[in-house]
């Protein structure tokens, strides 16, 4: 799994999403957010791939590390971002420098959403609306073009 | 106590500042195991009938507004309750436990 390819993929769960804003209905608003929270998911995989090169392998080699083994479980088993972010001190830093430079607040609105999305999203009998799926959507694409 | 007297000074008027504008509010950090950051959890009225994202947006500008941005990073996550939601979470814990 690299970098590139996982951009691509990040890509193409966007354009799903918001695929379901247009269509203005709010039965699609939580199934929206599902496939945004992932947009946000694959990218920090691509991140932690990128800074865990042995991280991108689907097998991991017998004598790994005790980090290193911790990673590869963040990118090949688990959905945690929360963890995941953590794990990527050196984008954060970037990320708030940029955030300044752009009077942005990417760093908490990455937080943010770590917090507000998650995996059992899926089972969820919640209602949203498409307002709340919008405004979710809104800042997973301006998250998207600083997390590649 | 220890855990109490670990959280750097930063984020201990963070904490203040947070029941002040939150009130009634109870705020709780909780370390990040290998870690020198905080998961902060909120149990605030303000909260109730809030969506998640709106939440976070309020919590944040407090933080942004209080908070040096270079302990910014002591933060983790944050997570916003509503009292109702808080008792409905231990409850649940406990039936597990």
């Amino acid at each position: 799994m690299q970098k590139n390819q996982l951009i691509q993929v990040a890509e193409r769960r966007y354009r799903d999403a918001l695929a379901l804003t247009q269509t203005g209905k709010n039965e699609r608003a939580m199934g929206a957010k599902y496939l945004g929270g992932f947009v946000i998911e694959i990218l920090l995989k691509a991140n932690l791939v990128e800074r865990f090169p042995e991280a991108s392998r689907k097998t991991l080699h017998a004598d790994a590390t005790r980090a290193e083994r911790a990673v590869w479980t963040l990118v090949w088993r688990l959905h945690a971002l929360g963890a995941m972010i953590d794990n990527l001190p050196e984008l954060e830093a970037a990320l708030l420098v940029r955030g300044d430079r752009d009077g942005r607040r990417y760093v908490e609105d990455l937080k943010a959403i770590a917090t507000a999305w998650h995996v059992q999203l899926r089972y969820s009998t919640e209602s949203s609306t498409i307002r709340q799926a919008t405004d979710f959507l809104e800042k997973v694409r301006i998250l998207k073009e600083v997390l590649k | 106590m220890t855990k109490l007297l670990a959280v750097p000074v930063p984020l201990m008027k963070l904490k203040r500042r947070l029941m002040q504008e939150l009130k009634p509010a109870k705020v709780t950090f909780e370390k990040v195991p290998g870690l020198r950051r905080y998961r902060v959890t909120i149990v605030s009225g303000r909260f109730t009938r809030k969506p998640h994202l709106k939440r976070q947006d309020v919590v944040w500008e407090i933080i942004d507004r209080h908070l040096p941005r270079e302990a910014l990073g002591k933060i983790s996550l944050v997570f916003p309750y509503s009292p109702e939601e808080r008792q409905t979470s231990t409850a649940k814990r406990r039936r597990v436990a």
